[in-house]
């Protein structure tokens, strides 16, 4: 792509500069309301030596860890879920789902070899890679886990049902709409698929191939899988893995597969440690699955302010959020002319001041979920932005696109399902101190007299250029006409490095109705245009 | 403080405000050009870019450009650094691009942007005025008379402005492009 030219008389740049500039065409790319905003307050905030907003990276950072758990075999078997099935593929999947045990063997470049076994009447997947194991049994919500290092056999209860539910659902076919090319799955998007006969060794061998990328600036990759038309049942599976080489798992369909992690070679005298929960652990557990999953049914007005140098009671940012089961509503509010209101009086019926200053609003769509996918409002109109998955729950879900407007998931956060439960002792309660997901660093405090319900929450960071961890405190606790207790504020505190500029506070206040009338309709994309 | 430069460097809220109200659209129309229009990467960029403007602007010295130019130069290093990451991440041949020089776009990664894409992100770096003179000349094939009328200036002032701003746009161009047809660098 060379733009200069060899030739310099003026009427030979002329001509370049002519066909530059019609090839070009308009220019003109506007950025939505929202990012605008969004950026305008962080150049506020940076100038007053306040954190900037956070920028729109959750999303992406959550496909990251939704995806991280998943063996690179499983993920490509998952991806075919998403493909609408042809006659033959449909088949396939019927085949390879009365199998004892599906077996894969990789052998990498130096010569490590990779293997896993998949019953899906067991319950059970395995994995082999060079000396380390994963043997994890979702009938019993146990995975054994053996760090080769040290020599160390993790027992845990199993965190993420999502594989074995993704590849389970590869037999049931209860696939959800019916995505096309573009559409998102795991950390990669269907950019084609084809399916041809190939003739090989003097007979004839049915390939399904998958064109994925995770974005358009990663070059495609393509998945292949070989099918016996004979037998139905596939051959090889050859997973691509950028520059490296490829991946080829070779397919054999055993009667009988490993019984436990020491059948995959995990030495005998391996160190085991417990990580199961404790019965309190376990009843924390279920009380937050409880909790996000009856928070629900609700209308609630989101708002924040920051303890800044600017005006601590002025409202820097106004959400709408509808949520019923497994449907949910987005929107943003905007100041018709000039700024959002103030914080309102402490002795104001918050209700009735809202409804009389969100009239002075307006309010705009961001994203609508009706249970199968989830749309994201743009100034062209709405675009689909991600299916649901049939394995992915409520919570998963606005975890990762409601991120802290959901008072569901800030209210019930994850909690890691180790059993290293601390109780802490403060002046007036006593609270569970729980580990949140290791990957996001994060620790949870919950108190056990109110079903469990998050009073504190501390993210720590690595590489975070001024903080070195933030922590949320919950409080004004309330419950809903179900039972389930909610905090109606949280502040977030920032713990600053050393040396760096201590960020106000921030104060999200949640405003939540759980009388209000939900009609079907708010969840569509032609509601409250 | 009248100079809009010391209260960019005061950090001037409103000062800050005026300059965003002013290249917010732009800016980010060129980095969304230059991303493949790809809009979630464009606005982390685009916020990305404004934040480091704010961090350095101290560094800023208006004998040396416009602010505006300035401006664009810190979106297209944030760009570029996107880019070599990428190469880096996929391993791929561009990985070569993190010896290039800060600042510019490694020739196989150019490779993989349409040249249009380039250009209109190249043309939204030029001022309103500018861009319009060129594109009325180039792509609609207005006289000059006519474009002068259309952005309200004289004939002269026209004619100089087309020249002036053909060779801006020539300039950012050949940032994007750093090499000439024999494959050499400038």
């Amino acid at each position: 792509m060379n733009l200069t030219t060899q030739s310099t008389t003026f009427d030979d740049e002329d001509k370049l500069m002519r066909e530059l500039l019609q090839e070009a065409g308009d220019c003109h790319l506007a950025p939505t309301a929202g990012h605008l905003a969004s950026v305008r307050k962080a150049i506020s905030s940076r100038m007053e030596g306040v954190r900037p907003a956070r920028p729109p990276l959750s999303r992406r950072r959550w496909l990251k860890y939704a995806v991280g758990v998943v063996a690179a075999a499983s993920l490509v078997f998952a991806a075919s879920t998403f493909l609408r099935a042809p006659d033959l593929w449909a088949q396939v999947v019927e085949v390879m789902g009365s199998q004892p045990w599906i077996h894969g063997t990789a052998k990498e470049q130096q010569g490590r070899s990779q293997e896993f076994w998949l019953s899906v009447p067991r319950r059970v997947y395995a994995l082999r890679s060079g000396r380390s194991a994963i043997y994890s049994d979702y009938r019993t919500g146990v995975q054994a886990c053996y760090i080769a290092d040290q020599n160390l056999l993790v027992r845990q209860a199993l965190i993420d049902k999502g594989p074995f539910q993704r590849l389970t659902t590869f037999y049931t076919t209860t696939v959800q709409g019916e995505p096309k090319p573009g559409d998102i799955f795991g950390k990669n998007r269907v950019r084609k698929q084809t399916q041809h006969t190939v003739r090989d060794g003097g007979r004839a061998w049915v390939e399904f191939e998958w064109t994925l990328a995770s974005s358009p600036q990663e070059p495609a990759q393509v998945a292949v899988m070989r099918v016996d038309p004979e037998t139905k049942l596939p051959v090889f599976l050859v997973i691509p893995r950028g520059a490296a080489e490829p991946l080829r798992f070779d397919f054999d369909f055993p009667k009988a597969g490993p019984t436990d992690a020491y059948a995959l070679g995990v030495p005998r005298d391996a160190r085991v440690e417990d990580r199961l929960p404790s019965p309190e652990g376990e009843r924390a557990l279920q009380a937050g699955d409880a909790g996000r999953k009856d928070l629900d049914n609700y209308f609630a007005i989101v708002y924040g302010t920051m303890d800044s140098p600017l005006d601590p009671s002025e409202i820097t940012r106004v959400h709408l959020v509808w949520r019923k089961g497994d449907k949910w509503r987005l929107e943003y509010c905007k100041p018709r002319g000039g700024r959002l209101p103030k914080l309102p009086p402490a002795d104001v019926d918050l209700a009735i001041w809202w409804r009389a200053h969100l009239a002075n609003l307006v309010c705009v769509p961001d994203m609508v979920c009706d249970g199968r996918q989830i749309d994201s409002y743009q100034p062209s109109g709405w675009k689909r932005f991600a299916l649901v998955r049939p394995d992915q729950d409520h919570a998963e879900i606005a975890r990762a696109y409601g991120q802290d407007m959901m008072i569901e998931v800030q209210a019930y956060p994850e909690i890691a399902p180790t059993g290293l439960f601390t109780v802490e002792r403060e002046s007036r309660r006593t609270l569970f101190e729980a580990d949140g997901p290791v990957a996001l660093r994060t620790k949870v405090w919950l108190d056990p007299t109110r079903g469990f319900v998050a009073v504190r929450y501390k993210s720590d960071f690595v590489d975070a250029p001024f903080e070195v961890a933030r922590v949320s405190e919950f409080s004004d606790l309330r419950q809903t006409p179900r039972g389930v207790w909610y905090p109606s504020t949280r502040r977030v505190k920032s713990v600053p490095k050393p040396g760096a500029r201590q960020f106000p506070d921030e104060v999200e206040h949640y405003l939540i109705d759980f009388n209000t009338e939900l009609p079907e309709s708010l969840f569509t994309l032609s509601a409250r245009q | 403080m009248s100079d809009p430069v010391d209260g960019l460097k005061a950090r001037d809220a409103k000062i800050w405000d005026q300059a965003y109200e002013k290249y917010a659209t732009r800016l980010y129309g060129s980095i969304l050009h230059l991303v493949r229009r790809d809009r979630q990467l464009a606005e982390d960029l685009h916020q990305e870019a404004w934040l480091a403007a704010i961090d350095g602007i101290d560094g800023f010295d208006p004998q040396r450009g416009q602010f505006s130019a300035w401006l664009f130069s810190i979106a297209r290093n944030a760009v570029a650094t996107h880019w070599r990451r990428a190469a880096r991440r996929t391993g791929d041949a561009a990985s070569d691009a993190v010896t290039c020089e800060r600042g510019e776009f490694p020739v196989e990664i150019l490779q993989q942007i349409e040249r249009a894409e380039v250009v209109r992100a190249a043309l939204l770096e030029l001022g309103d005025d500018e861009r319009k003179a060129l594109l009325h000349k180039y792509v609609d094939s207005f006289p000059v008379e006519s474009i002068a009328k259309q952005i309200n200036r004289s004939v002269k002032a026209t004619e100089s402005l087309l020249t002036r701003s053909r060779d801006k746009l020539r300039a950012l161009l050949q940032w994007y492009f750093p090499l000439q047809a024999g494959g050499e660098k400038r």
